[in-house]
């Protein structure tokens, strides 16, 4: 079974995320990723999630968003994690702007375990206690350990 | 002249091949389409066991919306994901009404009382699909 607590990379994690326009804010937590090696190609990994991001709202309301796709950039099931104080649009159907913001890659053969972890982060994003909780971390550390409470 | 299909499905009572049937149309009418899980209200006192199945249901509603807009995706239908609480009647007026939705579909689910969400559904067509997509 996927834990996201286990799949999340702390080194990737952004507690205070600069940018504040939607492609930005992916570039910013792509950029987090570098050095790690989890992508293959990174031009490739990024087009990839902007392709999705252009064809949905991967904003689900209530604050979060969760970039995702699947992609051949991808060497591995990845996880990452950005805050927004001041919140971002991603087209939520709520209109709200998104301070939560997970991003999901998997390879493209990973489909089954790429959903489930999709799934598992929406439903823990939902409930208000998560996200409660996500706004007070003050380390990466802390967002796993919510993530370890939670799932 | 459909811009946004809303699709209702209960995920204790569907199974992933018969979706299809939805991105079918979508992809025929070249709308938006928004698929729509509803669950009902947490109870304020529950046993762990109900807890337990609840968490499996949303889980399995969140799967279903996925495996969707993995499909649709594949197809390049624009797609939008909602899990709500509530009555499936209203909630789905609702989203309509919120949404600007031009059309809805669902199965002839035993969840949803047809009669009731036809009253609440004013100048919105509603298409009842078989458990086969047609």
């Amino acid at each position: 079974m996927i834990r996201l607590s286990e799949v999340i990379r702390e080194e990737g994690i952004i507690l205070n995320l600069k940018a504040e326009e939607k492609v930005d804010v992916i570039k910013e937590l792509v950029s987090k990723l570098k050095g790690l090696k989890l992508i293959e190609d990174e031009a490739a990994f990024l087009a990839d999630i902007l392709k999705r991001e252009n064809l949905e709202s991967t904003g689900i309301g209530l604050g979060v968003a969760i970039p995702h796709a699947r992609t051949k950039a991808a060497r591995e099931l990845i996880l990452t994690y950005g805050y927004s104080r001041k919140g971002v649009d991603f087209n939520s159907l709520d209109g709200k702007p998104s301070h939560y913001i997970f991003l999901i890659t998997a390879p493209e053969d990973q489909k089954t375990q790429y959903i489930i972890a999709l799934a598992r982060l929406s439903k823990i994003l939902r409930r208000e206690d998560t996200r409660s909780r996500l706004s007070k971390v003050s380390t990466t550390e802390e967002v796993v350990e919510v993530l370890k409470d939670v799932e | 002249m459909y811009k946004r299909l809303l699709v209702y499905i209960d995920p204790a009572e569907t199974r992933l091949e018969e979706l299809e049937g939805f991105l079918d149309l979508a992809s025929q009418l070249g709308c938006r389409i928004i698929a729509l899980a509803v669950l009902e209200p947490e109870p304020e006192k529950h046993s762990a066991k109900e807890t337990e199945l609840r968490e499996a249901l949303e889980d399995r509603a969140w799967k279903f919306l996925y495996e969707i807009e993995d499909t649709a995706f594949g197809r390049e239908i624009k797609n939008s994901l909602m899990v709500e609480e509530g009555k499936p009647e209203e909630v789905i007026a609702s989203v309509v009404k919120s949404y600007e939705v031009d059309i809805c579909a669902t199965f002839a689910y035993k969840s949803i009382d047809i009669g009731s969400l036809l009253n609440r559904l004013v100048n919105v067509p509603l298409l009842l699909l078989n458990q086969e997509g047609q």
